[in-house]
């Protein structure tokens, strides 16, 4: 199936390619005739482009949702350590007085 | 009283102190964040590169003046009468450029994957010490992340994008050689232009070879950051230094590399990363989906 989509896409930019060229060449007032196929055959060789990229995404949005839940925790786990850092000063500081 | 107070304080003061002498020091912290920030920045590096090859791809070679100019001539002399006539030889007098702009939001969500990646580190070195449970969980989806850029090498190797432009001219200096009715003028264009397909193709090969170089470099960097969040429970920052080393180094030797070694090396991280369970999961799902 994924040479017969490499063969597809070749085919279809190849169609593409005679359009442009045939587009290219026109002049303005035959182009806006020929623009809408010439649309249509792009539209088709974008669309088929962008199903061969669909596989390569792979991060879902499960996946997504997980990298905000794990930014969160690493977040909650400096606001610990911050916490902790803090006290610990504060009894470094308060020895300080005691001895 | 005193005495027994001094004794708690300084007994947790020690405490302290060891506990935060433990295996997750800052410096890994701050390894592994600049580790997401680069796998971010190179896979921006590729994305763009993919972008620009498909802009490339469709792209319309421009007229010469003369030739805009003859063709506009010819539409005001055979084109429809009146505003409408003139609107639309104003409108199409340039060959209108293709809209890729679908194909550019599909690389833009691939792109933001990576930038959510680089997000969940942002805190990293401030709580170095109590977020190594959380700097495991990422593991998976850092392999997700270097997978997605091996896809995206394999892309542009099996689907490579042309030069249209240049084909374009191409086309125009065929026609205009052949039409040349003075032989040896003709079999001088001929042979110019057959220079030009020459270096229509090298140049062809060296843009798609030069997308799959930025692929490659993001999935070397990738696998850095992989191994990174492996030990970063357990490594010394002796160790960390050695993966960035080598991350590097790896990294460095891809440059000037042609197609076929470039894919070489995909083939090498794809056999290494299939050897793991867990790797190997995630690419069988990739391959499965490419193969439909």
């Amino acid at each position: 199936m994924a040479d017969n989509d490499s063969e597809t896409l070749k085919f279809l930019g190849y169609s593409l390619g005679d359009l442009q060229d045939k587009y290219r060449d026109m002049p303005p007032h035959e182009r806006a005739d020929l623009r809408p196929k010439l649309d249509e055959a792009f539209d088709a060789y974008q669309d088929l482009r962008i199903l061969l990229l669909s596989p390569g995404v792979i991060i879902t949005d499960a996946d997504l949702g997980q990298m905000k839940a794990i930014g969160d925790e690493i977040s909650r786990a400096a606001d610990k350590q911050s916490l902790i850092s803090g006290a610990i000063k504060l009894v470094g500081f308060a020895r300080g007085f005691i001895v | 009283m005193k005495l027994v107070l001094t004794q708690v304080l300084s007994l947790f003061l020690c405490l302290s102190f060891v506990t935060f002498n433990s295996a997750c020091t800052k410096e890994k912290a701050e390894a592994l964040k600049t580790a997401a920030k680069d796998f971010r920045t190179q896979a921006s590096v590729a994305i763009h590169k993919l972008d620009k090859l498909f802009i490339e791809d469709v792209a319309f070679a421009s007229l010469s003046n003369e030739d805009s100019l003859a063709k506009i001539v010819d539409s005001l002399k055979n084109g429809p009468s009146g505003r409408r006539g003139i609107e639309q030889i104003v409108y199409e007098s340039e060959a209108r450029a293709l809209d890729t702009s679908k194909y550019s939001q599909k690389l833009n969500q691939i792109r933001d994957t990576y930038e959510e990646f680089e997000g969940m580190f942002d805190d990293l070195p401030r709580g170095h010490y109590f977020a190594g449970d959380a700097v495991a969980k990422s593991e998976n989806l850092a392999r997700k992340l270097v997978a997605q850029m091996i896809f995206l090498a394999n892309y542009i190797k099996t689907n490579p994008f042309r030069l249209n432009a240049r084909l374009q001219r191409a086309v125009d200096r065929r026609r205009d050689a052949l039409a040349e009715t003075d032989v040896v003028k003709r079999e001088n264009k001929l042979i110019l232009l057959a220079t030009e397909i020459k270096a229509i193709r090298t140049d062809t090969q060296a843009a798609n070879a030069a997308a799959i170089l930025e692929c490659l470099k993001g999935a070397e960097i990738g696998i850095r950051v992989v191994h990174l969040i492996q030990t970063y429970k357990t490594s010394s920052v002796t160790d960390i230094l050695a993966i960035v080393r080598d991350g590097l180094g790896r990294v460095n030797q891809l440059t000037g590399k042609n197609t076929d070694a470039l894919m070489k090396r995909v083939e090498e991280i794809n056999t290494t990363i299939s050897a793991d369970a867990d790797w190997n999961a995630i690419l069988a799902r990739v391959i499965t989906e490419m193969n439909g």
